[in-house]
């Protein structure tokens, strides 16, 4: 039995108790997604939070007992009565003799009892269509009239279409469920899961017609859209008018017209660049192929996300700030990803590495030498081979190529940069016009060219790192010591332009 | 013609991974309200189908197919701001919970022992948090003290708990 990380091990905790945030939740699911170990870690306490449960149980609980969060009896969470045998066989019986079967068709007998206040009705529907009502199930037909908090789940290889009493139409697409949650002051929905179509009527005055999802609200404005509720975030898609689209909770509202779009997700809502990117990736022209995207702001854990393709970080002695960001301690917190697809020769072609970052100090504290002019922190690159971004102890960034001769290309920008400022950098690498550029907070500060006949050098499997040059590398150590953040790596060599509009915003 | 099953045979297979399923239930759904519902679901759902078992190949992986089901149905019918682990993530629990040495799950039979070392302040903590169902939070404010400070009091605890097990299963082992 090893133990995990302490942060892990909090959300384990978290987790079996049913106190998870849905931030947390979704680190916590990633993670889990990608660490076996994790998984197992996951088991072991349940099963230890359970027997403990069992064994607490059989003492004498307190007099006055408090109620849980939620309200509900302690008894609640009093353990299974089924290890003992009798016990289990007779619960089967009851629970089989018990179980619910009909309820359904008892209602589809009817389908249009009580229906006459309703003011929405099933314009079509495909067979299989379902609509579920006071935990019942019938099937949904067209004419059918639709209660307040019914639900429909358009078939799997089909859809279905809502009309309004104002003329609004809502069509679901296949495998999708959506919830009647009201009609006064107005139309509520509620996307549980899919994909919607809406074409809404204007709104007449103190009337809203909105949608709402997980992790988000959408409330209408008298347009067309769609609305895609997924697992992990929700989708707005505006083809004319405008909607509305507010985080769950309230605290963030976007407004898109007609052709954006807006992504909510459990940190909130965010504008989606042309690419379908949110954030400062969504800045990168869309036909940009981008590789990987580290924000580095997943506040707990050691894994780093990646969102573009899942070439997921390992990060050693993670530290992570009340923003919820990496801080590289300048000793030994750093990335590791293994170069698999297109990372193992990205820098075969042209390409170009992004990132945004903080210095604290110009001489890290773990630099094994500290007085050598040439201990760098190094920021974005492949492990023990100097190439990518770099900072020098003089504040001056560097974005260092090498060449199939072990020559160094370098291009280094203007004056000293300040510590506690961030900034944003690009590195180019372009092998047609053979030259490797650095560019600071959007504008080029120096192109360093080379001479012809030439190819890059050869990286092998090295690993990509960020924050380090190599763990253990003696005076080639080189931490990081401050904030990197947003780490991008691209297979072209982006342009001025480019660079210009993704920079275009200070960094945070 | 092959004879139904009898209760006997059901409960000869079912109890020894019974702890087995109602850990992977407790991973994979959080709530212990929800394993408590859950489970039951499942003893039926096992009931019905053990005359498609067949009984050469082991039983645990089999139930934790059923038990995934019925991990996947109750989460279609949470609330929508229910927090969920994601299904792929419950799938996946259910393979690890399937592997054959799941080491805590075979050494519950220390804690016992280990539950009297830890203090009466540390159980009466343990028994707040497991039975009762108060959450750390409430806790705090019951004890006049953080969240943080009662986290990290209950993660000591069962760490405590964790290496009293292993130290006393070694003493123990052949």
């Amino acid at each position: 039995m090893s133990d995990t990380h302490p942060s892990m091990e909090l959300l384990i905790q978290r987790h079996l108790a049913d106190e998870l945030d849905a931030r947390e939740y979704e680190i916590f699911d990633a993670a889990l997604r990608s660490d076996p170990d994790l998984r197992r870690r996951l088991l072991e306490e349940a099963a230890l939070s359970m027997h403990l449960g069992s064994l607490l149980a059989q003492e004498t609980v307190p007099q006055g007992a408090r109620r849980s969060r939620s309200g509900r009896s302690p008894s609640r969470f009093r353990p299974s009565v089924l290890i003992n045998a009798a016990a289990l066989a007779a619960a089967i019986l009851l629970a089989f003799l018990l179980w619910p079967r009909s309820s359904a068709t008892d209602l589809a007998a009817d389908p249009a009892a009580d229906l006459s206040e309703s003011r929405t009705i099933i314009r079509s529907a495909s067979a299989g269509t379902q609509i579920h009502r006071l935990g019942a199930s019938l099937p949904a037909s067209p004419g059918l009239a639709l209660e307040v908090d019914d639900a429909v789940v358009a078939a799997t290889d089909g859809g279905a279409a809502l009309e309004f009493a104002d003329g609004s139409l809502v069509r679901l697409q296949a495998a999708s469920s959506l919830a009647v949650l009201g009609d006064d002051g107005g139309t509520r929905l509620d996307l549980r899961l899919g994909v919607v179509d809406c074409d809404i009527a204007a709104q007449a005055p103190g009337t809203t017609f909105s949608i709402r999802t997980r992790f988000a609200l959408a409330t209408v404005l008298g347009t067309q859209f769609q609305l895609s509720a997924l697992d992990d975030s929700t989708t707005l898609e505006v083809g004319s008018g405008r909607v509305a689209l507010s985080s769950a909770d309230g605290s963030q509202r976007l407004v898109a017209g007609a052709g954006e779009r807006l992504l909510a997700d459990a940190a909130g809502v965010h504008r989606l660049g042309a690419n379908g990117l949110a954030g400062i990736a969504g800045r990168l022209p869309p036909d940009a192929p981008l590789v990987a995207w580290w924000p580095l702001d997943d506040r707990v854990g050691n894994v780093a996300r990646d969102l573009v393709s899942d070439h997921l970080g390992r990060i050693r002695n993670p530290v992570w700030d009340a923003d919820g960001l990496l801080a590289f301690d300048g000793r030994d917190t750093s990335i590791v990803i293994e170069p698999t697809g297109q990372l193992a020769t990205l820098e075969q072609r042209a390409y170009s590495i992004l990132c945004s970052f903080q210095a604290e100090s110009y001489r890290a504290p773990g630099l094994v030498t500290p007085t050598d002019s040439l201990n760098y922190q190094f920021l974005v690159g492949r492990q023990g081979f100097a190439m990518g971004l770099m900072f020098t102890h003089e504040g001056v960034f560097l974005a260092k190529h090498f060449l199939s001769n072990d020559v160094p290309i370098t291009a280094s920008s203007n004056g000293q940069a300040l510590l506690g400022r961030w900034y944003q950098l690009a590195m180019v690498v372009d092998p047609e016009l053979r030259t490797c550029s650095i560019y600071v907070d959007g504008a080029l500060h120096a192109t360093q060219p080379w001479p012809p006949g030439l190819s890059t050098r050869d990286y092998g499997t090295s690993p990509w790192c960020i924050g380090l040059q190599h763990a253990g590398g003696g005076g080639m150590h080189w931490p990081a010591h401050g904030r990197i953040r947003d780490v991008m790596l691209v297979a072209t060599a982006l342009g001025a332009d480019d660079i210009a509009a993704v920079h275009a915003t200070p960094a945070q | 013609m092959a004879m139904p099953p009898t209760n006997a045979e059901f409960l000869g297979v079912f109890l020894p991974i019974q702890p087995s399923l109602r850990a992977y239930l407790h991973a994979a759904v959080g709530s212990r309200a929800a394993v408590e519902e859950l489970q039951q679901d499942v003893a039926v759902a096992l009931w019905e189908k053990f005359s498609t078992y067949d009984q050469e190949r082991p039983f645990l992986p089999w139930a934790l197919g059923m038990a995934r089901i019925q991990v996947l149905r109750w989460r279609q019918t949470q609330f929508r701001d229910r927090r969920l682990l994601s299904a792929e993530t419950a799938e996946l629990l259910a393979e690890s919970a399937a592997e054959p040495a799941n080491e805590l799950t075979h050494r519950l039979d220390f804690i016992a022992g280990c539950l009297g070392q830890v203090g009466e302040r540390i159980t009466g903590l343990l028994r707040r948090h497991h039975v009762l169902g108060e959450s750390a939070r409430t806790i705090a404010e019951a004890d006049d003290t953080t969240t943080t400070a009662v986290e990290n009091a209950l993660m000591r605890a069962r760490k405590a708990l964790r290496h009293c097990v292993e130290r006393r299963s070694q003493t123990v082992a052949p």
